[in-house]
């Protein structure tokens, strides 16, 4: 069993994880590391620090792979509940600000309060940069991958919110109310009936077509053959 | 005219490691194998940030569709503008949709240009960082300001001012600016390690089951 230590650094992150080799091949230039130790996770010119063992780096790998994927297409995903442990992560977007919030919530055994770090952009990525080439590294944790998978249509935000699409029928159904109410008061008219049912004239009799443009009663013509 | 002749004698074995660039990509249940409007537009603006950080930026893309043995897919600039023209916001929109295998083509070109461009994309953005702490206007940054303008000259070129959203950036230059941002954020997450997967991946955000 030997001691490894693999950092991550980034230019605003390092990403340091800590653990055993059960690898038998004591020749191995870089052994798997297999069981994880120790992970600490910190920013450049930030004082605290994340620091814990395996699940809080799982947490922390789900939480950052569904965050820079919510950043790229904004389509917002809820964490699985699996996660609500201890050690979890929590990122948001801070509005406004262009900034993004992480926060830890240490085990309860620990009785720590939260950690929440405020990250720009640049610094958000150096952490997902961080996190993507330890997964990407197969002599590290080899068990241990995250999924990429596009989120669920059931999450996607409408293009107009819900008040802007039941405008037009509200609109409607007020109108329509408006008008009913209206005809309402008007007096139901009364129906009159014809008071001489008699004709005035007999209806014209219609002429055979043929018959038109000569005086009635002409003789037939005479071209006729 | 070896130039011309080299690509054409090695394109046999070649096809091969340009599926493999494709196949990094997966593919996922959709409609009909086609894609969404959603989709075209979102590479469509990215490509267009893309050009607007650098200069000659579509010469440069026709080299990296070279060097990735992508050529059967575009062949040259007007392969490449037809394929750009499936963003519905566009002047000149195409309504042909993109297939799977065009729309990865464009994702994987994107990827290696926005990866050639991490470091002036990371200035940037440090540089809007410290102009937004100084509670200045973007704008005031030379850096940025080249960017922005860039990125308006070319939304207003190419863009057609009828579409209400396409209006809506044109009528305002912060809100257009604020875009361009949000574009340029886009592209520094495309730059990392499994951007391009990532990239590809969030297209699909809301688009399947």
């Amino acid at each position: 069993m030997n001691n490894i230590r693999r950092q991550y650094s980034l230019p605003n992150c390092t990403l340091i994880l800590e653990g055993l080799t059960d690898s038998s091949n004591s020749f191995d230039v870089r052994p798997p590391l297999s069981i994880l130790v120790h992970t600490q996770c910190t920013f450049l010119g930030i004082n605290q620090s994340l620091e814990g063992g395996r699940t809080l780096l799982e947490n922390l790998a789900k939480a950052v792979n569904v965050y820079a994927q919510e950043c790229l297409s904004g389509v917002h995903r809820p964490l699985e509940k699996s996660t609500e442990e201890s050690d979890r992560i929590e990122l948001e977007a801070l509005p406004g600000r262009s900034l993004h919030r992480l926060t830890w919530y240490p085990p309860t055994e620990l009785h720590q309060a939260p950690v929440a770090i405020e990250l720009s952009t640049v610094q958000l990525f150096d952490l997902v940069e961080a996190v993507d080439q330890f997964i990407a590294d197969s002599q590290t944790l080899p068990d241990f991958s995250v999924k990429l998978q596009p989120t669920s249509r059931r999450y996607r935000q409408p293009d107009e919110p819900l008040t802007q699409r039941a405008v037009p029928a509200t609109v409607g159904i007020i109108s329509l109310a408006i008008a009913a109410f209206a005809i309402y008061f008007l007096p139901i008219p009364t129906v009159r009936k014809p008071s001489n049912v008699a004709p005035v004239a007999s209806p014209t009799q219609t002429l055979p077509p043929t018959n038109k443009t000569q005086p009635s009663g002409a003789t037939p013509p005479s071209q006729k053959p | 005219m070896s130039s011309a002749l080299a690509p054409m004698s090695a394109s046999a074995p070649l096809t091969d490691s340009q599926a493999l660039i494709l196949k990094t990509l997966p593919d996922f249940p959709i409609s009909g194998q086609r894609c969404a409007t959603r989709i075209q537009q979102q590479i469509d603006l990215l490509l267009l940030a893309i050009e607007a950080l650098e200069l000659g930026a579509s010469e440069q893309m026709l080299e990296t569709v070279e060097q990735l043995d992508l050529q059967h897919l575009i062949k040259n600039r007007l392969d490449l503008w037809r394929l750009r023209s499936t963003n519905p916001w566009r002047r000149a929109y195409n309504r042909t949709p993109l297939t799977l295998e065009q729309a990865k083509t464009l994702v994987v070109l994107a990827s290696y240009r926005a990866k050639q461009l991490t470091v002036s994309i990371r200035q940037l953005l440090l540089a809007e960082q410290q102009m937004r702490e100084k509670n200045l206007p973007v704008a005031n940054n030379f850096l940025l300001s080249e960017y922005l303008d860039q990125f308006r000259s070319h939304f207003g070129s190419r863009m057609n001012a009828r579409r209400a959203k396409v209006s809506v950036y044109l009528a305002s230059e912060e809100t257009l600016d604020d875009f361009a941002l949000s574009l340029l954020k886009q592209l520094l997450f495309i730059t990392g390690t499994t951007g391009m997967q990532r990239f590809w991946v969030s297209l699909f955000d809301g688009e399947v089951a």
